[in-house]
């Protein structure tokens, strides 16, 4: 077809508007991201309330290092005698730790990306405190992160950060016999530390601003368009989140104040 | 009505092309009204920089009724300006005070890349439509329309949607310059007309596909809503999960 | 038929037969059945082209509003190969998204006895009977699938409890038929074709050029062949040859520098193609809208239209004392002249917009003006919302009066609006024929852009209607059979002399405005042309000013041609650049229009002349004017050379109008 550009200037082409691209969009695809991170986010808060139910038996009236210890020795034989010894709790274990792994991929593939996509210009925050909370999830995520490695070393390996008075030994003995970890001495032992209570307080605080944004974005993962849903979840999520402050930033308090003691 | 005079300092971002380097020059209008728009402003601008025998900065505006879409400028790092959901030609000088600095920037986003001064390209959002954001009916072919019902709410809730200028505020308001409001507003829009619905799932996967291409992933931060001159609501950003997973339990094209 | 006879010595010295010659009568080829049955009948006995050679054809669309991109995405599904050209940087701008109240339809579905025959007799009784019966009957049968086909690509249309589609009576017919989508249609019906159009652009079928201006039309051998444009960005000037060219740009109302029209909307396309030889038909038929929001400031760039649907419930008045300066809500009931009420008790405020508009003006020029620029009129819903609630009237208004405060800071809710008449609409532009093909064969014209359909007035939501219209149901009817006859030929090479030759031109042309030197950017003239327009071309003409106005427009373009200045090269986006050759296409077009004003010895529709009135009303002289005045370039640099095609009316018989 003769039909051609022309120009007296030379023959380049008019800059017609691109065509879709033919290159497939970056893998995995973002909103599959997204969907994990909702599914496994999930999977955290349905944990975190699981958690503190088990902290929340250190307010138990009569003897709660005998509930609290109970507790933890339940755990480790949940679903005995169907699974031998601690193998449920490696498996929960291992898929929390899996949730994990896809959490913080997902978290930070997503964050790259947002960078990348927003080019070298600073926003600015117009709006509320999702916008801010919004903006700041990579790292309220990455210092929760770095909380629960020392969580993990503190009270359950015990090594590096755990307190001097820390044993993962059988030491404690059940009314009915035998003879469990005194994970309550353990906790008490960690809290009694002033810095270590401090940091758990404000890392709990740090959770809840991860929990606000995090729960209300699982609606909008899951694709939640309807508006009672959608008020539903900003209201649950701050509600959770509150939940979870409280709950867990009290123990460490009451362990300094002298409410919770050995 | 006052004929109360303002004075402005105005910083402009100045790029002669898409690669060249830019920078801020600074301007004082000492004539400034309240009543002026912000492109008003921009206009009073330049005709002083034309009878200086400067090149006038060179921004877009259209209709400058709030309708084309065609304005597009960030004001103090706000995209359209410091009002919440209005766009640059609805914006005025009334909301700054006489002495103010007002900071004139293109929309800044990767997928924007600027073609002069504070005129940006915004063509990747009509990539996302070319991928799929159309409806297969042939001129002549469509039945007649009151044999199709849509319910009033539908229909409304549609034009919700529908609504959308294509501005881009939204992609330049994102910390993630993600375009999850354009798109969304745009699927939900397609997904509630009777004829939208044949191609429902496709469009979700090749319009999804296409925006990720360009844009940036959504964290549900809420900017876009507040920048968005044509009110687009923020489900609009869930509206593209819901269609891109839905469209994955499905095979066929609605 | 005499050709408009009318001498009149203007005190100036310049008569009508020194500006202008009478040219021949033209052939609109309309068919001879009866206008009800003339479109079937055409259709019956176009050309066609095989499937199979469609691809063969190669068609340029210049304009991206609901005409030209239905007309790209309609040819572009038939299966030919379209080029697509814009100057915005994207199809969905074009201005057609800025109408609000809605489309006309007689799809005739209630009992309110409408019909295609009653929708033909509102538009060309509206029109003042200075359109085409015919193209109205084309209107309104087409009309009708319009409505379906938009719903299916997009359009969510508002819809009543039952799920049928909502109506609502716009525009002053007595009848329901505007389909409407909230106060926001033109933008849902714009972006439905846009989308259109990119579906045609990601198949291929469609070739999109943004950015893009159409600078010249390439003919030769008496054809239209292709365009000139040059790129926005680079700067670069090229062209692009075709079969066939449609011409769907819109309206030259921004001629009158501050309208409602959008800032970059311009006649350049079609004004270039009236000098390469296109006729322009009735150029003073511009319609002038009468409430938009006033200018109010110095700066402010345009003004802003407040929906005609608004006088249903508002009241217009003016102080009784000349420029009163108290507060509106300060003037007693009896100092309050309520002139529409009084003078026109019938229709009171819903009078035609002609009407509404030139008592608007009367009132603003005899000194009883309001507001800080004293250019504007009450339009107070006080008794609206005593009577009806501040409930209904917000949700009958609240978009707009939400749009007013943000343009105005005040609250309609309490303080009455401002409003003043503005220039909205040109019912002129290139003379086509009834198969929308202009004199210079191969170019076609769509939308505001034609003369077609609306006479010297346009009824309100018929506008939309006839971009839809022309886009997607005339202009794939006619442009095919057109191309018909040329199965077998190429389109232009680009080596011919002709394309190098209009490249030249325009490149000289863009010379010519960089190298001027002189003082004032191209705004200056344009706002003293809209200043000249605006005095003697507006709401009511006098042979008197007109003359004066044409002389003072060749004043202006010598002075122009003289002093305007252009900063900045031609190599890259210069956006004065692109201003300088509009304006200078508006000063040539003004001069036309005013002549046409004058030529046309009579009132008719929006053209309103003072010596041509019974009691304030238009009167029309259908014994020597019943024609389209259809314009052609003198190339010769003599006088402008007036056509004529003659108007027949069989199904709507001549009939005065009065509103009284």
């Amino acid at each position: 077809m003769s039909s051609e550009i022309t120009t007296r200037s030379g023959a380049d082409q008019i800059p017609v508007a691109r065509r879709p691209a033919t290159t497939p969009p970056p893998r995995p695809q973002t909103w599959v991201l997204k969907v994990i991170m909702a599914a496994t986010g999930s999977v955290f808060v349905a944990f975190l309330l699981f958690h503190l139910a088990g902290n929340l038996k250190v307010y138990l009236p009569d003897d709660p290092r005998l509930h609290f210890n109970e507790y933890a020795h339940w755990l480790r034989g949940l679903l005995n005698p169907l699974l031998p010894g601690e193998t449920f709790l490696w498996l929960f274990r291992g898929a929390l730790a899996l949730c994990l792994v896809l959490h913080v991929y997902s978290g930070l593939t997503i964050w790259v990306r947002g960078r990348r996509a927003r080019g070298h210009h600073s926003r600015s925050i117009n709006g509320t405190r999702h916008h801010l909370i919004g903006r700041t999830m990579i790292f309220s995520g990455l210092i929760i992160l770095a909380f629960i490695v020392f969580h993990l070393l503190d009270l359950t390996v015990g090594r590096g950060v755990e307190s001097r008075e820390f044993s993962s030994k059988a030491t404690f003995t059940l009314p009915e016999g035998g003879s469990v970890t005194d994970a309550y001495a353990n906790l008490v032992h960690s809290f009694e530390r002033w810095p270590v209570a401090v940091f758990y307080v404000l890392v709990m605080l740090v959770v809840a601003l991860h929990l606000s944004h995090g729960i209300w974005s699982i609606v909008n993962d899951f694709g939640g368009t309807a508006h009672r849903t959608r008020t539903v979840f900003l209201f649950l999520a701050d509600v959770i989140a509150l939940i979870v402050v409280v709950g867990n930033a009290s123990i460490p308090i009451a362990v300094l104040t002298g409410g919770i003691t050995l | 009505m006052t004929d109360e005079k303002m004075r402005l300092i105005l910083e402009v971002w100045r790029q002669d092309g898409p690669r060249a380097e830019g920078r801020f020059e600074t301007h004082e209008i000492t004539d400034a009204t309240p009543e002026m728009s912000l492109l008003e402003l921009l206009d009073r601008l330049n005709h002083k920089l034309v009878e200086e025998d400067v090149d006038p900065v060179a921004f877009e505006s259209d209709c400058r009724e709030g309708i084309c879409g065609t304005c597009g400028l960030d004001v103090n790092g706000v995209p359209h300006g410091p009002e919440d959901n209005v766009p640059a030609c609805g914006q005025h000088v009334r909301s700054f005070k006489s002495g103010d600095t007002v900071r004139f920037e293109p929309f800044r986003a990767k997928a924007f890349p600027v073609i002069r001064d504070l005129i940006v390209d915004r063509t990747g959002l009509d990539r996302i439509i070319q991928a799929g954001g159309t409806i297969a009916v042939d001129a002549g072919t469509a039945p007649d329309a009151d044999t199709l019902q849509v319910t009033h709410d539908e229909a409304e809730r549609a034009l919700d949607f529908a609504g959308c200028i294509g501005c881009g505020a939204c992609v330049a308001a994102c910390p993630n310059g993600a375009a999850y409001l354009f798109t969304g507003a745009k699927l939900a829009h397609l997904a509630l007309i009777p004829h939208g619905k044949q191609e429902r799932a496709k469009r979700a996967r090749s319009m999804v596909a296409q925006m990720e291409h360009e844009f940036g992933p959504c964290s549900q931060i809420g900017e876009c809503a507040l920048a968005c001159p044509a009110d687009i609501p923020l489900p609009a950003i869930a509206v593209v999960n819901r269609e891109r997973i839905r469209a994955g339990f499905k095979r066929k094209a609605n | 038929m005499s050709a408009g006879a009318g001498r009149k010595r203007a005190a100036v010295g310049l008569t009508i037969d020194d500006l202008r010659v009478v040219g021949v009568a033209l052939d609109g080829k309309v068919p001879d059945a009866h206008p009800r049955d003339a479109w079937t009948d055409r259709k019956l006995h176009y050309s066609l082209v095989n499937p199979s050679n469609r691809a063969k054809f190669k068609i340029i669309v210049v304009g991206t509003g609901l005409a030209g991109a239905g007309a790209a995405a309609a040819l572009g599904e038939l299966g030919y190969d379209v080029d697509v050209y814009s100057f915005h940087d994207v199809p969905r701008r074009a201005h057609s998204i800025a109408a609000q109240g809605g489309i006309n339809s007689p799809r005739a579905r209630k009992v309110d006895n409408d019909s295609i025959d009653r929708f033909v007799k509102d538009t060309v009784k509206g029109g003042d009977y200075r359109g085409r019966e015919q193209d109205a009957y084309r209107l309104g049968e087409e009309g009708v699938r319009v409505i379906d086909h938009m719903q299916a690509i997009g359009t969510p249309f508002a819809r009543e409890y039952g799920g049928q589609l909502a109506t609502r009576s716009f525009g002053g017919v007595q009848v329901s038929r505007t389909y409407y989508t909230r106060g926001q249609t033109g933008q849902q019906l714009e972006l439905a074709a846009a989308h259109a159009l990119s579906r045609q652009v990601a198949a291929g079928h469609c070739k999109l050029h943004a950015r893009q201006e159409m600078l010249d039309l390439i003919v030769k051998d008496g054809r239209a062949q292709g365009i000139v444009v040059r790129d926005l960005v680079s700067g670069k000037v090229r062209a692009q040859t075709a079969h066939a060219v449609i011409l769907c740009t819109g309206g030259y109302g921004n001629i009158y520098y501050k309208a409602t029209l959008a800032k970059n909307s311009n006649a350049t396309a079609i004004w270039r193609a009236y000098k390469r030889g296109a006729y322009f038909g009735n150029p003073c038929f511009v319609q002038i809208h009468p409430t938009a929001i006033p200018l109010m400031s110095t700066w402010q760039s345009k003004k802003t239209l407040m929906s005609e649907s608004l006088r249903n419930d508002g009241r217009i008045w003016a102080p009784r004392q000349k420029g009163d300066p108290r507060d509106p809500a300060d003037i007693p009931e009896a100092e309050r002249f309520y002139f529409l009420e009084e003078r026109y008790p019938a229709f009171g405020n819903l009078v035609p917009r002609d009407v509404a508009s030139r008592n608007i003006r009367e009132r603003i020029e005899a000194g009883y003006g309001v507001g800080p620029l004293k250019n504007a009129v009450y339009l107070d819903f006080k008794t609206g919302i005593e009577r009806l609630g501040v409930k209904l009237i917000r949700e009958r208004y609240s978009n707009l009066f939400d749009m007013y405060e943000e343009l105005t800071g005040e609250n309609p809710y309490v303080t009455p609006m401002r409003i003043a008449p503005s220039v909205h609409f040109t019912m002129g532009g290139l003379w086509t024929d009834y198969d929308q093909m202009t004199s210079i064969p191969g170019l076609f014209v769509g939308g505001e852009a034609s003369w077609a359909y609306h006479g010297a007035n346009r009824l309100g939501a018929n506008s939309l209607l006839s971009g839809c219209v022309d886009g997607w149901f005339t202009l794939p009817y006619a442009v095919p059979n057109y191309l018909a006859g040329l199965l077998g030929k190429a389109p232009l090479d680009h080596d011919d002399p002709v394309v190098a030759q209009t490249i030249a031109e325009v490149e000289d042309g863009i010379e010519r405005l960089l190298r001027n030197n002189g003082t004032h950017g191209p705004d200056h003239f344009h706002a003293k042309l809209g200043a000249i327009m605006d005095v003697y071309a507006s709401v009511s003409r006098d042979p008197e000013g007109l003359t004066k106005a044409i002389g003072l427009i060749r004043e202006l373009r010598e002075e122009f041609w003289r002093d305007v200045k252009v900063v900045g090269g031609s190599d890259r986006l210069n956006q004065e650049l692109e201003t300088a050759g509009r304006v200078a296409d508006y000063l040539e077009l003004a001069e036309l229009l005013c002549v046409d004003a004058l030529d046309r010895d009579e009132s008719a529709g929006a053209h309103f002349r003072t010596d041509h009135e019974v009691d304030g009303e238009a009167k029309r002289d259908d014994e020597d004017w019943c024609f389209c005045s259809a314009w052609e370039y003198p190339a010769d640099g003599g006088k402008h050379i007036r056509n004529f095609e003659p108007l027949t009316f069989r199904a709507v018989p001549l009939q005065q109008r009065n509103y009284k």
